[in-house]
């Protein structure tokens, strides 16, 4: 009785609390947004960057050795080094996610169309086919394919939607590749992508929602991940895919949408959200995109108004372009940015080839830049 | 949505007057209102605590009290609003006291020439005050706590000459008894005087240079001087000052009392500093009037003589005035560190505003406004050089007018346009301009009203203020942000103010509110008087006067509609919607050539906003979390120029899609074929060909014919 009654006190107590957090904006109802400071400090690096190839919706670099893929849309292309890339296999759905094996003979292309594609990179052809639906990265141990699907309730191209739904049903999985079924290893993650082997078992995983790199360490059959102690949190842009350059030991974070303060507080407006997502085009939302300002009658926010025929770099976002290169302890070193009056935005992949040169794709615009 | 819902936001956000706190807040009073409300409390608080309280005879008494009491609070407002602050008040009061005693009582001397030997050695007093202080630069706190302590010996020191002399006398003379315990039609005389002190402080303080000064130099002693105030002068007038109102009210005490007691004032800093504090005269300077001084002495009289007639000792009094000093200054500090703050949290008051979706802007579709590229390869005249031209304006020499943001009416001449110079420097950012039937250029400014520029550029008020209308807290008789206009054949100036409740740099953020704030103004030359016609609009903005002579349109930027009221003919008095639900934000309204009229679209609507506007609270609590440059704003980046009829239909639309050459359009005029397009947030004028377009129309032949 006793224990009830402390319980119900907590439950009360518990709501006038959250209640006293919402009218001032504390709690878990905070909007603060992380200033780009430090090594996060604003550059206009990725503005002038020597653009390698245009193609749209371009994504998901992937290498082995000196052969470079990637995907625009549902088409796949290939390039070596530096040099002009060609179209190499289309396909019936969007692209999402790509790995290669380290052995450089089997390509994984994940499909909008829920299913993820094993190709032998020689011939091109279907080896093995099996369904999943929102695959948002993949990479290959020895054998098996261990990939992060993103939500269960959207696909991977409905991220926004996933984002202002709030969700949180994202997994980590492990495909043996052998007609088995895959193997749920973490569940019930905030859209996580960017799923990176750092070492032979360890690995990290963008968790996007929760603006934060989390560090894993996986267990010999594949069923079995201990998060352990090594993660960079707050965030001020959402991580996507990343690249382990094991020659220097550095990490490379994409983030494909920088985090803005509206958003931040639409995400607690329960009524404004529903009916925006239930009313409006997805392209005409407030909501954090690749590329903003395509359309006249996208939201604008008061910073963003041109001044003298000119866009402010500070304003406020809804997207960017910046990429974050991290030490072996997770402490950034340097980052690349294109900002609010960029360029480069809605920067998705990144890859470091032989030479060292680091390679980067801007879906937003379409472009793939690159930089010794 | 349920209609229920949308009826009760309705009266919740636009029926009931969310605006009015913010309002209220805005205002300089709003300071009194802490004070008055202490006051009232207390006062209502003895009336039933002490039921003899307010009898006749205490009454007398405490206006004498109250005499004395109010004039040493003045004083020390003025000092504490030059920044300063006086400890050594009681001491000259009771240096004042024993002055005023001995030339009265040991030299018989007339009390009017006494009056003028006492304010003296008051003057001389708050003189040392002011020259250590103000002239010197030493701490007022530390520098009246060392003349406190030396005045206050003098008087023990005279006290033990005099005393006896004093108090031996008993003087002759009916005016000094007067003072002392006269009444004027029943009220004390001193309390008649003190008033008329008041009433003069407070002309001189709030209305006149003096106290602007006093204020200036309190609220900033760097920006003071900087703007050319004597900040030395200034305070060491301010002790001086507080020295002569101090020994005014010895004087007056001497007068009452004949008291030689060496009591006399001791202790009177803390009730009088106690007294300015709790009327909300700012310890930090730049903050008091004389409405505080009073509020103040008054609730300190009160609480004293209600603590004595509760029969509670001189020390606890002290211990109860101190704490109360305390618990004041912490109120006082928050109030001045938050006050903005909680203002800028709830000035912005939206309401409900729904629309239908508008029509469509796709290029694909059979819209008027279907998007398109035809102002892709408008010429661009003075880029870079000028900046913000929300309007343009042409005269038949062919010279291009435009207003910057830097306060100029600039001109360009020359062949294209390729020379620029300042035609009149006006003081503020010109938004619509127009010329009347002498040639005179008349222009809207924001915070100046309506002004004139001749030909020979003089530049001359025509009017800045409208009926004050009874309802408005706000003070709407000035003219805040006159936005566009336009001349009836008669010389009536047809003129809209765009919101009452913003400023010009603010301008989008009447659209978060979508409250209404606009009006639609007249000046008539024949009588010289300003009335307001048409109230509650939602962002007054374009004005024209159509070709008939007997209508305006007008343009309601964020009210997404255009209206056609009529000033002469049948329909005299009425107005009209033409247009609405536009799918942007209309800006101001031209003539063109083939009797149709051009409109400026400043911007475009988006879903976003649209949704926003039905969700009232949503904004609010927007306004109130996030930073104003997160703001989901109109978006006003890429806009376009329609032309429409007179009956609001729709002819055509011109684009500049990617905002390459002219990002943003506010107005345009057309003289002889082409177009030129302004924009407030623009670095540069447009130019653009019209497609068949009479080649010799011009702007000011069609209103005003021949030169």
């Amino acid at each position: 009785m006793g224990f009830k009654i402390i319980g119900v006190a907590n439950k009360v107590l518990n709501f006038v609390k959250d209640r006293i957090d919402y009218f001032f904006g504390r709690g878990k109802h905070s909007i603060f947004v992380p200033v780009m400071d430090g090594a996060l400090k604003p550059n206009e690096f990725l503005d002038n960057v020597k653009v390698i190839h245009k193609e749209e919706d371009i994504d998901n670099l992937v290498i082995n050795r000196s052969k470079i893929l990637f995907s625009g849309k549902s088409s796949l292309f290939s390039m070596t080094s530096m040099k002009k890339p060609k179209k190499i296999k289309s396909f019936s759905g969007y692209i999402t996610a790509m790995a290669l094996n380290s052995a450089g003979s089997k390509i994984a292309v994940a499909l909008a169309d829920e299913k993820v594609v094993i190709l032998n990179s020689k011939t091109l052809k279907e080896v093995f086919t099996f369904k999943e639906k929102c695959v948002t990265s993949m990479c290959f141990q020895q054998d098996t394919l261990v990939y992060t699907t993103g939500s269960k309730n959207f696909s991977a191209t409905q991220w926004q939607h996933d984002l202002l739904s709030n969700g949180s049903s994202g997994t980590v999985s492990a495909n043996q590749l052998d007609g088995s079924v895959s193997k749920v290893i973490l569940t019930e993650l905030a859209w996580p992508t960017g799923l990176t082997f750092t070492g032979d078992s360890t690995f990290c995983i963008s968790e996007s929602w929760e603006h934060r790199i989390t560090f894993h360490q996986l267990d010999n059959d594949f069923s079995v991940a201990t998060k352990i102690d090594k993660e960079i949190n707050k965030l001020p842009a959402y991580p996507g895919k990343s690249f382990f350059n094991t020659k220097n030991q550095e990490l490379l974070v994409c983030f494909f949408a920088p985090r803005n303060q509206l958003v931040e507080f639409i995400l607690t407006e329960e009524e404004y959200k529903s009916r925006m997502m239930a009313e409006i085009d997805p392209s005409l939302w407030v909501s954090p995109t690749y590329r903003s300002g395509k359309h006249i009658r996208e939201p604008l926010q008061q910073s963003g108004i041109k001044t003298m025929g000119y866009l402010k770099p500070w304003a406020p976002a809804f997207s960017y372009g910046l990429v974050v290169r991290f030490d072996k302890d997770l402490i950034p070193l340097a980052s690349y940015h294109s900002r609010t009056n960029g360029n480069f935005h809605g920067t998705t992949s990144v890859v470091v080839d032989e030479q060292q040169n680091i390679l980067v794709t801007s879906r937003g615009d379409g472009k793939l830049g690159g930089w010794k | 949505m349920s209609t229920l819902r949308q009826r009760f936001l309705t009266a919740r956000y636009n029926i009931f007057p969310d605006h009015v706190f913010g309002e209220i807040l805005a205002k300089r009073w709003a300071d009194n209102a802490i004070p008055f409300l202490t006051l009232l409390f207390v006062g209502v608080g003895l009336l039933f605590i002490l039921p003899g309280f307010y009898t006749g005879y205490n009454l007398t008494e405490y206006g004498r009290q109250y005499a004395e009491l109010g004039l040493i609070v003045l004083g020390m407002t003025i000092v504490m609003m030059g920044g300063g602050l006086d400890l050594s008040v009681g001491s000259i009061f009771a240096i004042a006291n024993l002055v005023a005693l001995y030339c009265v009582h040991v030299l018989s001397l007339d009390p009017i020439l006494t009056l003028l030997i006492t304010m003296g050695a008051g003057a001389a007093c708050g003189a040392v005050n002011g020259f250590f202080i103000g002239i010197i630069g030493m701490r007022a706190f530390l520098t009246t706590l060392v003349t406190l302590i030396i005045y206050r010996s003098i008087v023990d020191l005279l006290l033990l000459e005099y005393a006896l002399d004093i108090s031996s006398v008993f003087p002759d003379s009916e005016l000094w008894e007067y003072i002392g315990d006269g009444d004027t039609y029943g009220i004390p005389f001193v309390l008649v005087a003190t008033a008329i002190v008041f009433i003069v402080g407070h002309l001189l303080i709030s209305r006149m240079k003096p106290g602007w000064h006093l204020t200036a130099v309190g609220g900033s002693r760097r920006s003071a001087y900087n703007a050319g105030i004597k900040v030395k002068q200034t305070i060491f007038f301010s002790y001086v000052t507080c020295g002569i109102l101090c020994s005014a009210a010895g004087f007056m005490y001497a007068a009452r009392m004949a008291s030689t007691g060496a009591e006399t004032g001791k202790g009177l800093e803390l009730t009088i500093l106690t007294a300015a504090v709790l009327g909300g005269v700012s310890l930090g300077g730049g903050r008091g009037s004389v409405p505080k001084a009073i509020f103040g002495s008054l609730i300190v009289l009160l609480l004293l003589n209600g603590l004595l007639q509760f029969g509670i000792q001189g020390g606890a009094i002290q211990l109860i005035f101190g704490i109360i000093l305390l618990l004041t200054i912490l109120i006082d500090v928050r109030w001045v560190k938050n006050r903005f703050r909680l203002l800028n949290k709830v000035y912005v008051s939206p309401t409900y505003f729904k629309l239908p979706a508008p029509a469509s802007i796709e290029a694909k579709s059979d819209s008027a406004y279907a998007v398109n590229d035809k102002l892709k390869d408008v010429s661009v005249i003075g880029l870079g050089k000028v900046e913000g031209p929300e309007d343009v304006i042409l005269d038949d020499d062919d010279n291009l007018y435009a207003g910057s943001r830097h306060g100029d009416i600039v001109r360009f001449y020359g062949k294209n346009h390729e020379k620029m110079e300042v035609f009149a420097h006006v003081g503020g950012h010109p938004l619509g301009l127009a010329w009347d039937k002498d040639y005179n250029l008349v222009a809207c400014i924001p915070d100046m009203g309506v002004i004139s520029i001749s030909q020979d550029r003089k530049v001359s008020k025509i009017t800045d203020e409208t009926n004050r209308s009874l309802t408005s807290v706000i003070d709407d008789r000035r003219l805040s942000l006159a936005d566009d206009l336009d001349i009836a054949p008669d010389g009536r100036i047809f003129f809209s103010e765009a919101t009452i409740r913003y400023r010009l740099k603010d301008w989008p953020m009447d659209c978060v509110e979508s409250r209404g704030n606009g009006r639609i103004i007249c000046y008539d030359p024949k009588t010289n008087k300003t009335k307001t016609i048409i109230r509650n609009l939602k962002f007054a903005n374009g004005v024209c006067v159509t070709k008939d002579c007997q209508s305006i349109l007008f343009a309601e930027t964020f009210g997404m509609k255009v209206s056609r009221y009529w000033f002469e003919g049948p329909k005299k008095g009425t107005t009209e919607v033409i247009m609405d639900n536009i799918p942007g934000y209309p800006d101001n309204i031209n003539r063109a050539s083939d009797g149709n009229y051009w409109l400026a679209l400043v911007g475009m609507r988006g879903p976003a906003l649209d949704l926003a506007l039905t969700l009232p609270d949503f904004r609010k609590r927007m306004s109130r979390r996030i930073n104003t440059s997160n703001w989901l704003f109109p978006n006003i980046n890429t806009g376009c120029v329609i032309k429409i009829t007179e009956h609001g239909e729709v002819l055509e639309s011109l684009w500049d899609l990617k905002a390459r050459n002219h990002p943003m359009v506010t107005s345009m005029k057309e003289h002889k074929g082409h177009l030129y397009l302004g924009g407030i947030q623009n670095n540069r004028i447009g130019k653009y060909k019209i497609p068949d377009a009479n080649k010799n129309w011009s702007g000011f032949q069609d209103y005003w014919g021949g030169k």
